[in-house]
């Protein structure tokens, strides 16, 4: 074995110290490169783990705030809808009531006219009737102040009467 | 007892003592009447006198069956006239006659001071008013 070795010029020392000298390098690499080197392939792995974890909850948050962005903007739409509407109908309640208003007015206006007018009437009316009256007035004492003593006479006896019948 | 009440008492009192059955004497009337004006002044009465006589004479001629009658025309009556008023008139009844242009013609008869009778034309003729 030695000689079959030998035939392919391997130094049994020269081996060994190689190979002291082999795994030396091996141990101090293992301690010194390694281990520092997948420590901070570890440490960086981690660090794009959680990179990407949080890359995946950003984009589920995003995916969460557009839904309610859009749920939002629903709210925001329908309750736009719900005030234009109101306030078609508030608009529509005070024309209703406007026109009321009008009509009640124009109502009042066309009563207190034909209230003046009718007052208008009767004071004329009763303007006449009084110069009647007075005229009739006029009328009979200038009868009377023809013959006053038979008036008297009439009105005398008659409350003569009246006075007895008491 | 109110103002009103009291001077209806006194008339009424002065009415009774005037009245008496039989009759009283011209010194006694004299008598009658000094102490009742005496009782008006001590009273704060003397200014109602007036109003105090008129209701005892009302009460005078009521106790005798008379009546004070006032005639109110609107001119001085005709003799035809005061003989239709004269029918009405009672013996004892205290007449009155007044002139009262505004009443145009008729009369107005006041008896007592309390009832009325107005047949006069301005009555008749204030009833056409509107």
């Amino acid at each position: 074995m030695s000689s079959f070795i030998s035939q392919f010029g391997i130094d049994w020392k020269l081996f060994l110290s190689q190979l002291v000298n082999f795994l030396l390098i091996l141990i101090i690499l293992r301690f010194f490169v390694y281990k520092p080197v997948l420590k901070i392939i570890k440490e960086r792995n981690k660090k794009i783990k959680e990179g990407l974890d949080k890359a995946e909850e950003a984009g589920i948050r995003l995916k969460e705030i557009d839904v309610i962005g859009k749920e939002k903007i629903r709210d925001a739409e329908n309750k736009s809808m719900e005030m234009i509407k109101a306030t078609e109908n508030k608009a529509k309640a005070l024309g209703r009531e406007l026109q009321k208003k009008m009509e009640d007015s124009q109502i009042q206006q066309q009563k207190e006219l034909q209230d003046s007018y009718k007052r208008q009437q009767e004071e004329a009316k009763n303007v006449v009737l009084k110069s009647a009256v007075e005229l009739v007035k006029k009328t009979i004492i200038k009868t009377v102040e023809l013959k006053p003593e038979a008036i008297d006479e009439a009105l005398i006896k008659k409350a003569i009467e009246g006075a007895r019948n008491e | 007892m109110n103002k009103q009440q009291t001077i209806k008492l006194y008339a009424k009192a002065l009415a009774e003592v005037l009245s008496k059955k039989g009759g009283i004497l011209a010194s006694e009337e004299k008598k009658i009447v000094n102490n009742f004006i005496k009782l008006l002044v001590s009273t704060g009465y003397e200014g109602k006198a007036a109003e105090i006589l008129d209701l005892a004479e009302d009460f005078i001629l009521a106790k005798q069956g008379n009546k004070k009658i006032t005639f109110e025309t609107a001119r001085k009556i005709t003799s035809a006239q005061k003989k239709i008023m004269d029918s009405f008139v009672k013996k004892g009844d205290v007449v009155k006659q007044k002139i009262n242009p505004e009443l145009i013609a008729g009369i107005k008869i006041i008896i007592n001071d309390s009832r009325q009778f107005d047949s006069s034309m301005q009555s008749k003729l204030n009833k056409i008013n509107i």
